[in-house]
């Protein structure tokens, strides 16, 4: 009898780990996708309801390796007259007011960054929909990762569209 | 505890770990945009260019900053800049390594009571300088060679505020050459060289490839002058081993001191020949010497000294200039002076000697003068002493004597960008900023201009060299606060070039004054020759001779000059004698026994490396490489030169010295191009070359895949004419790929990682040597790539044997089956980097980690980015849109890169000409590096 109790509990602590890892993973698994961002900024607002140009904010995505994050400045050029009273623009305020940039948690968090050379220019310049990789911002109320962007994400779309496979194309 | 018991446990306590191993905290990757875009249409990403000036020597090279994110992250030499053309020498790439300097100054340091240096403000130290520069005693500042405004501004900082400015100290100061040429001319210059306008070269101890001069200039007008097919002939004559000896057709191992016999034999039979011409009745004081007595004082056969005099009386358009180590001894100034008087006998100056553009050294004194300037020191009338920008207590032999006359000033204001010894002695050092960050000019020669402007906001709290003038000048109220150098130095450009002048010298870089050639006309004899023709050094002779590494020393202070190998000897982190072989077997001394070497004052104990081709009782120190405690040499002539009758012994301790080349020879394998019988020495088959098309005869001896080249078979080729040595390539290839540094315990190991190594290889006699710049070779049948088990390695369709940093599982097969050892293997994480050399990183190119090969790339980065650049143009990449960075800084344009299937290409010429040829060719590797074989290569071969 014992033995069973005693049994069920070492059963039991082991069942409940497991839950714990799992919970725990799923968890860390959605924030890292999804992070919280110190302003709630919502793409489903400027790009699903303002109908914004993707270029409007990421200015630099055809003409450089970087997209471009916008400059505090670029939301202050409407949020200065625009939705002043909400609490998030006064977050934003009061960023600009202390001469603070935006400390914004970078969804897209590839391990291996420093040893890919990946171009947004080259890529808009070949016509790839921003929305190919990003997934439907529209949508989103908060940003998440919606590709795996591994090594065969990209490969699969290169030899679909009969773009350079060789390795040092991207390899760095 | 039984089994079951103990594994429970186990899991318990790793299943707890493991819990609290979970970090939910991570910390996450920020996004920072900008606050504000910058206004200046710099786009994050992209690569902006500047151009300024190089301040490591005083050759004052143009340079373009390569600018990303704001910092820069390479420098090139500036295009079509009158005196280096795109090329940069070894120190100019280095001194990007300066910039991010981890033990730069960061802010002020004042003396505490206790005498110790401490961090403080630029208030606080400027206002102790102000009121010591308000006390008594006289108020001097020493300074190194300054040029331009600078130079300028000091004279008005002198004048406002009554601070003496003293002669300025430079130890490689040519001194006996200005002093022969204002004795004799009247005008204290040094002339600069036109390699490419002459038909015979004579150059005597001047290390014209190394230090003398402008290396970079005299370079490429060597190797302008050869590739137009035309020979130049080139003695040079020397007691010791130099690049510039080897590089010449004729080196004269001259006995040391018998430099100025030489040249009055010379004189004579010129003006036998000539006429005195522009030399005049200077020529009847020159003692006569004859063909024997210069043969016995030189120690050279009567026949190569009777040569050389024909060839320079018959020569039409000769150049011939003494300097360096010939200048640097007791007899240097009779040197000078007879030098001088042959180039005006030839009529040389207007034609290869530039009296006009010439360095301008007017304000640098001598030793005579530091020696004056320590007197008033020690009587204590020196109240204020400003050091500005010079180290003098390691550079100077009596740096200790210098160091304790320092203290017997009332305050030493110290400038400086790293904490010197000479820094160390001042009671408040204000901290320069590098040249990249200030505004500036310098003045390369007479009537041209280079700009120096800012690449990126300073670092730290530091300041230009003007703006700590100004800043002095302000604190005692001599100028007007708020003054800045930026606004002097635009002002005084107006002034000086015209209003236009800024915006061209911003843009353009450089600006230069129009102005002819001139010669000058000796004055009147009145100089007594004491050389003796006769007298030999009894002895053996130390030459201290100025390191093409580390100039005079200075640029000792970047790591990055001693992970490089020095050229003659692959020695990188160590302080060595390099004697010649007879040298050491007379001392039963081998390789790295230790070697002391006593003079009158003054004992030295070093390593020898032993180095064909430096004759018996010779010994050879570099500048910078030790402290030459105690030597005494020649007052006038600065401090390289040659020091006689010292005595040397074995002190029985056995050292090491960190090299990077067990051997300086091949030992008759026929590695170098042209070298030997056994290498392939015809001109190549084309369809050798031609490995873009299939060819059944060829391809019928592999079993491996034929590559397959559809746009693209980049390549490379070296004329190993034009290579001097110099490795420029070397330097500009660590910065440019992030290569690590590591050290001198594991260069001990082996364990350099420099992808390009600058091959040595002497004849066994010691009468010649070969470099040979040799990198990856990039194969077409790549030993390396068969065997890497995981495809890390491998071949791609441009010709490029690819290296993939993150497949890499570091099995190291490919670096074992690579016949030119070319693979770099990272046994430690290398690239930890201190702030702030951590910012010295091309963003381009990947930071490889522990445990990953690596090597040559044929710099792919720069493919990339041309590819894009073509791409957004709609066309293929073409000839000219890019080069490799070693290409791009070689002096000697000695290496071309591009498309082998372009027919246009000069790659495309160059391996199709009759000298190229293939190292190990007959392995079958097909390598993409051709190298053209030295001219008269031929009389070693079959």
């Amino acid at each position: 009898m014992i033995r069973r109790i005693l049994d069920t509990a070492v059963f039991g602590y082991f069942a409940l780990f497991m839950v714990l890892i799992l919970a725990l993973g799923f968890r860390w698994h959605t924030q890292r996708k999804a992070p919280v961002q110190p302003i709630n900024y919502s793409h489903q607002i400027h790009v699903g309801k303002l109908n914004l140009e993707c270029a409007f904010c990421h200015e630099t995505a055809d003409k450089s390796y970087y997209a471009g994050v916008p400059s505090v400045q670029k939301c202050m050029s409407c949020h200065s007259a625009v939705k002043t009273d909400t609490p998030e623009i006064q977050k934003l305020t009061k960023y600009w007011n202390d001469k603070e940039p935006v400390p914004w948690n970078r969804v897209h968090r590839i391990r291996i960054r420093n040893h890919i050379y990946f171009t947004h220019k080259r890529h808009i310049a070949a016509g790839v929909q921003c929305e190919h990789c990003h997934g439907q911002l529209a949508a989103m109320p908060r940003v998440r990762q919606v590709k795996s962007m591994k090594m065969g994400f990209c490969v699969s779309c290169h030899e679909a569209n009969h773009a350079p496979t060789d390795c040092v194309i991207c390899h760095k | 505890m039984d089994r079951r018991e103990f594994l429970g446990l186990l899991t318990l306590a790793s299943g707890a770990s493991l819990l609290a191993g979970c970090d939910l905290t991570r910390k996450s990757e920020k996004l920072i945009p900008y606050l504000v875009p910058p206004d200046d249409g710099i786009i994050p990403g992209e690569a902006t260019y500047v151009a300024t000036s190089c301040t490591e020597c005083p050759a004052h090279c143009g340079i373009t900053a390569r600018i990303r994110e704001y910092r820069p992250v390479r420098v090139d030499g500036l295009a079509a800049h009158p005196v280096n053309d795109g090329a940069l020498c070894m120190r100019g790439q280095a001194s990007l390594s300066r910039l991010y300097h981890v033990d730069r100054l960061r802010q002020p340091m004042i003396k505490d009571p206790a005498g110790k240096l401490v961090p403080g403000t630029w208030d606080d130290a400027l206002k102790r300088c102000a009121d010591a520069l308000r006390g008594n005693g006289e108020h001097v500042l020493l300074s190194k060679r300054t040029t331009g405004s600078l130079s300028a501004l000091m004279d008005d900082f002198s004048s406002r505020t009554g601070v003496k400015r003293e002669p300025e100290y430079e130890l490689l100061s040519n001194a006996a050459i200005r002093e022969a040429n204002r004795s004799i001319f009247g005008r204290a210059v040094v002339p600069l060289l036109h390699p490419d306008r002459a038909d015979l070269i004579i150059t005597v101890g001047a290390d014209v490839i190394e230090t003398f001069g402008n290396p970079v200039e005299f370079t490429e007008g060597l190797s302008k002058k050869r590739g137009n097919g035309n020979r130049v002939m080139w003695y040079h004559a020397e007691p010791h081993v130099s690049m510039s000896g080897f590089k010449a057709d004729h080196r004269l191992v001259v006995k040391p001191g018998s430099e100025a016999t030489l040249l009055a034999y010379l004189l004579h039979t010129v003006a036998q020949a000539k006429g005195a011409g522009g030399a005049g009745a200077h020529i009847q004081d020159v003692p006569a010497v004859d063909l024997a007595r210069a043969s016995a004082a030189t120690g050279l056969a009567p026949d190569m000294v009777a040569s050389l005099g024909n060839a320079l009386a018959h020569a039409s358009s000769p150049l011939l200039v003494a300097g360096g180590v010939s200048t640097g001894q007791e007899s240097g100034l009779d040197v000078a002076r007879i030098a001088a008087l042959i180039q005006s006998a030839c009529g040389m100056q207007g034609r290869t000697i530039d009296m006009a553009r010439a360095q301008d050294y007017s304000r640098v004194g001598s030793l005579v003068d530091i020696e004056r300037l320590m007197q008033r020191l020690d009587a204590g009338s020196v109240g204020t002493f400003i050091i500005f920008n010079t180290d003098p207590v390691s550079q100077l032999s009596n740096g200790d004597q210098f160091a304790q006359s320092i203290d017997h000033a009332a305050f030493v204001i110290g400038v400086g960008d790293i904490m010197t010894p000479t820094m160390q002695r001042a009671d408040v050092v204000l901290p320069l900023s590098h040249t990249l960050e200030s505004w500036g000019d310098a003045e390369p020669a007479t009537g041209l201009l280079n700009a120096i402007q800012p690449t990126l906001a300073p670092l730290f709290d530091t300041a230009s060299d003007g703006d700590v003038l100004l800043r002095l000048m302000i604190a005692t109220g001599a100028a007007a606060a708020g003054t800045t150098y930026q606004q002097y130095v635009s002002d005084r450009w107006s002034k000086e070039f015209g209003p236009g002048a800024p915006a061209t010298l911003l843009k353009q870089g450089w600006i230069e004054r129009a102005g002819g050639s001139e010669t000058a006309a000796a004055g009147a004899p009145d100089h007594k020759y004491t050389f003796d023709s006769a007298a030999a050094h009894a002895g053996a002779v130390l030459v201290v001779a100025p390191s093409p590494r580390w100039y005079d020393g200075r640029s000792a202070e970047l790591p990055l000059l001693h992970e490089i190998p020095d050229p003659l000897t692959s020695v990188t982190w160590d302080s060595w004698f390099s004697a010649g072989p007879e040298t050491a077997a007379a001392l039963n001394a081998k390789e790295e026994d230790e070697i002391e070497l006593k003079g009158d004052s003054w004992t030295l104990a070093l390593p020898i490396r032993v180095q064909p081709g430096l004759a018996k009782d010779v010994f050879v120190v570099h500048r910078g490489a030790a402290m030459t405690a105690g030597i005494k040499f020649s007052r006038l002539s600065g401090e390289a030169g040659t020091v006689a009758d010292v005595t040397a012994s074995r002190t029985g301790n056995r050292l090491k010295i960190a090299k990077t080349s067990g051997s300086l020879t091949e030992a008759g394998r026929g590695i170098v191009p042209g070298s030997h019988p056994h290498h392939f020495n015809g001109p190549h088959p084309e369809e050798h070359i031609d490995t873009a098309h299939p060819n059944e005869e060829r391809d019928k001896f592999t079993f491996y895949p034929v590559p397959k080249y559809p746009n693209y078979r980049w390549a490379m080729a070296i004329d190993l004419d034009k290579c001097t040595g110099c490795s420029a390539c070397v330097a500009a290839c660590y910065t440019e790929n992030n290569v690590p540094m590591t050290g001198r315990d594991q260069h001990l190991r082996g364990r350099e990682m420099a992808w390009i190594r600058l091959e040595q290889y002497y004849e066994m006699d010691g009468s010649k040597a070969d470099f040979v710049p040799a990198m990856c070779q990039q194969c077409d049948y790549a030993p390396c790539e068969p065997v890497c088990p995981v495809f890390a390695t491998y071949h791609n369709d441009e010709g490029l044997n690819a290296q993939v940093y993150n497949r890499c599982v570091g099995t190291r097969y490919c670096s074992n089956n690579c016949p030119y050892k070319q693979r770099r293997f990272n046994w430690y994480a290398w690239q930890h980097r201190q702030h702030p050399l951590d910012l010295m990183v091309n963003p381009d190119v990947s930071i490889r980690g522990k445990g990953i090969m690596e090597k040559c790339t044929f710099c792919v980065q720069r493919i990339r980015h041309a590819r894009d650049v073509a791409k957004d143009q709609g066309r293929k990449i073409n000839e000219g849109d890019f080069t490799t960075a070693c290409a791009q800084a070689c002096p000697g344009k000695a290496i071309v890169f591009g498309n082998l299937l372009d027919e246009n290409s000069e790659v495309h010429k160059w391996a199709r000409d009759p000298r190229s040829a293939r190292i190990l060719e007959e392995l079958g590797t097909s390598p993409g590096v051709f190298y053209l074989k030295k001219n008269g290569g031929a009389e070693h071969g079959a």
